[in-house]
């Protein structure tokens, strides 16, 4: 009788439903025919578990690279197996035997629930990489709903109860009657042995069985020789995806171009996840999503090098790395201590003014607030720093201007001499005076929130945030320098592009972990093509925050927030639901980014070359439908006011490539190109 | 339009293949900065092969592999030609 083999799970299943008709009993193999693996080697599991091993010894003063660890597990299965051949047709193992042995080796002992902790870390690491084939499941649910005996056998080193947790999480064992391993008897399928015991244990006549699996030999000639109906698949498909991780996997060894393209194969969604999703979602999923995850990495890595104890995440985007690194770090960094995490409510808004109370108004605040050109005179000046103008009236008139005198060199009526005498205000003793009393109960409020967080009980913080001067960080640590509690702020932002010079101190510190002016990184430079996607993909769904107050309620102060029901506001939630499901994709990409740098046990470094790439790529070189698609439709910030430019200043505004219409996007010629090599120019000349 | 985000063929939706290997045949042309010495043209023409001819190769190959055992020989043999 001819091995019953097929090519696709629909004619398997065809071909299975027939055959099943005379059928009472149907087992299944259970590795590449019920469940598929996201890695093409199902050894590279072992790695991260070496590396488990190797972190629970190093924190018992006992050093043992993962290395030796994985060369010393291969050796005792491997004479395991060569004890287990004397005496049995099969050379098989059994991995709590085996195991135990390791860890009596690495620890001197087995200490309480040492080998259930590893056994533990070893299945949820099997869980992971583990997708169950939808459609055969979908089958093997219609035969126990037909009343057919199910079985699921495996030849493996994991006996039947470590099996169960595997099926139990991919939802098989609740239609199998029982799952089988060779580990339990050492009577495998690949020597006829492990059906015969199965046949004898279960009362089951070889006649009357279907079995289903994928090797030739053990699921396929060994069971035809009991007597037993074998079905084989050879999915070409399936050879094709693992050919694809291989080649991937050994390219990566000389080349690291591949490990982040690895990377993302890995972390792609198989069989039943991988349904038909939104732009936005495949968007988050497959680009923003990893970016994040390469720069919270990253950032764990600094705060371990620099014994940082607490990261504050903050802002509207660091809700969502927040939320990215509590689901992706813990998968990284298994059994090690990560730094505290708080979520800060902080903004450029709420803290200018607080930030004011104590050194007053700084010549390089006034700078930043000038910045947006929508901002011209003191009045702007003071919707940023909560003062109230008609206060600085007569001290303006003293120095010969007006608050609404032009201080803007972009906007009509600007003059030179009139910024200068508003820098010398700034000297002014009653002026500062008067700033510090109007934004004193903002920084009281700002400080009991603070201490309310935690914020002074650590020396050293890490302060997180998407970029790009570091004017948070600037205000927060201007906000609260006089107290001597106040603690090291160490700024690790997405992109820093240093516009405005940073004061770097002892205390106080930014650097840019994707980029960073500092450090020439020319790939990396094309985030200045589109810096507002990156704080529309990551803001929360929160309106921002605008201010701190003293209260009567218990804590004592109380946070406010931007209004939502004029129109702005309304926009702004409008442009919330437009980027959830871009959202949603970075989110769900979190567990399965962890996941794969668990197992690849790669970094920020090996992954660089493929984020240069992706940032080159896609923000230089984008579609337009990209463009349009992750446009923002308005980047809505308080801190910019409502004033135009003179008409010469809108000269060069909106001819940035993300700026175009669709219609100079699809048509004008080398667009892309020359925008690139004024982007080129620009870097050089920077 | 909604799509997966792994496409039918292995390959990634919005990070495809063919877009990877215009932009490394750019990069020949153009700095993009650093790439580790990028991907190696080789690879990237095997993987081209693997993406846009791999099904019916490996279709093939699953239907009549055995009986090729002597092909798979001789190219394995031209393979390690030189190699000790």
């Amino acid at each position: 009788m001819k091995n019953n083999t097929c090519y696709s799970l629909k004619n398997l299943i065809e071909t299975g439903r027939r055959l099943a008709k005379e059928k009472s009993v149907v087992s299944f193999d259970l590795f590449d025919t019920l469940l598929v693996r996201r890695i093409h080697d199902p050894d590279l599991v072992k790695l991260p578990v070496a590396r488990y091993i190797a972190t629970l010894a190093k924190k018992q003063g006992i050093k043992r690279s993962a290395v030796e660890v994985q060369e010393l597990r291969d050796r005792f299965e491997n004479e395991m197996r060569a004890e287990i051949g004397r005496t049995h047709a099969d050379h098989e193992a059994c991995y709590p035997i085996f195991m135990e042995r390791l860890l009596v080796e690495i620890f001197g002992g087995l200490g309480a629930d040492l080998l259930a902790d590893v056994t533990v870390y070893e299945m949820a690491m099997e869980n992971r990489m583990l997708v169950p084939r939808e459609e055969l499941v979908g089958w093997l649910r219609e035969l126990s709903a037909a009343g057919k005996r199910i079985f699921i056998v495996s030849d493996m080193y994991l006996p039947a109860d470590h099996l169960e947790k595997l099926t139990d999480h991919a939802g098989l064992s609740e239609y199998a009657e029982a799952i089988i391993s060779s580990a339990d008897s050492f009577a495998a399928k690949a020597s006829g042995e492990g059906w015969k015991l199965m046949a004898e244990r279960f009362d089951i006549q070889p006649e009357d069985w279907l079995h289903v699996g994928d090797n030739p030999f053990s699921d396929g000639l060994r069971a035809k020789e009991a007597g037993i109906t074998p079905l084989l698949i050879h999915d070409p498909q399936e050879d094709l995806r693992k050919s694809l991780l291989r080649r991937y996997w050994n390219y990566s060894d000389g080349k690291p171009f591949w490990r982040g393209r690895l990377l993302q194969q890995v972390m792609a969604p198989l069989e039943g996840e991988n349904i038909p999703r939104e732009p936005l979602y495949r968007e988050g999923y497959n680009f923003i999503g990893p970016l994040i995850g390469i720069f919270l990495q990253q950032i764990r890595e600094i705060c371990r090098k620099e014994k940082l104890s607490k990261i504050f995440f903050f802002s509207r985007e660091g809700w969502t790395f927040e939320r990215y690194w509590k689901q992706a770090m813990p998968l990284i960094y298994p059994g090690e201590e990560l730094p505290e995490i708080e979520y800060l409510y902080v903004s450029r808004m709420a803290l200018a003014g607080a930030s004011c109370a104590h050194g007053g108004l700084k010549k390089e605040s006034a700078d930043i607030a000038f910045l947006p050109p929508g901002n011209r005179d003191f009045t702007d000046l003071c919707r940023i720093f909560s003062l109230e103008a008609e206060a600085f009236t007569e001290i303006f008139a003293r120095f010969g201007l007006e608050v609404t005198t032009c201080l803007s060199h972009i906007h009509e009526g600007y003059r030179q001499e009139d910024r200068r005498a508003f820098e010398r205000i700034l000297d002014d003793e009653e002026f500062q005076m008067e700033v510090k009393a109007q934004t004193a109960d903002a920084n009281a409020a700002l400080q009991k929130y603070l201490e309310d967080v935690g914020f002074f009980s650590h020396k050293r913080v890490a302060v997180v945030d998407v970029g790009w001067l570091g004017s948070i960080q600037r205000f927060l640590v201007d906000a609260v320098s006089h107290r001597d509690d106040a603690p090291v702020c160490r700024g690790l932002l997405f992109g820093a592009t240093r516009g405005i010079s940073f004061p770097t101190t002892g205390k106080n510190n930014i650097s840019g972990v994707i980029y960073d002016q500092n450090r020439f990184d020319f790939a990396a430079s094309a985030l200045f093509y589109a810096r507002d996607i990156f704080e529309e993909a990551c803001r929360a769904p929160y309106p921002t925050l605008n201010g701190y107050r003293l209260s009567d309620n218990e804590k004592g102060y109380e946070l406010i927030f931007r209004r939502t029901d004029d129109a702005l506001g309304m926009e702004e939630n409008v442009q919330d639901s437009y980027f959830a499901p871009l959202q949603q994709g970075i989110y769900d990409s979190a567990v399965r980014f962890g996941q794969a740098v668990r197992l690849l046990g790669w970094g920020y470094r090996d992954f660089k070359p493929w984020l240069n790439y992706l940032l080159v790529s896609r923000l230089a070189f984008p579609k337009t439908e990209e463009i349009m698609l992750l446009r923002n439709r308005s980047h809505l910030d308080d801190f910019h006011g409502g004033k135009k430019p003179k008409a010469e200043f809108f000269k060069n505004a909106g001819r940035e490539l993300w700026d175009q219409s669709e219609r100079k996007l699809r048509w004008s010629p080398l667009l892309r190109l020359r925008r690139y090599l004024f982007h080129l120019r620009s870097r050089l000349n920077q | 339009m909604k799509e997966k985000i792994q496409k039918k063929n292995f390959d990634l939706a919005g990070n495809s293949h063919a877009r990877l290997t215009r932009m490394i045949l750019f990069a020949k042309v153009m700095p993009i900065g650093n790439i580790a010495g990028g991907p190696g043209i080789r690879c990237l023409a095997v993987l081209s092969v693997l993406y846009y001819c791999g099904w019916p190769l490996y279709a093939f190959n699953a239907r009549y592999g055995h009986r090729l055992g002597r092909i798979k020989s001789l190219l394995s043999r031209l393979k390690n030609r030189g190699r000790v």
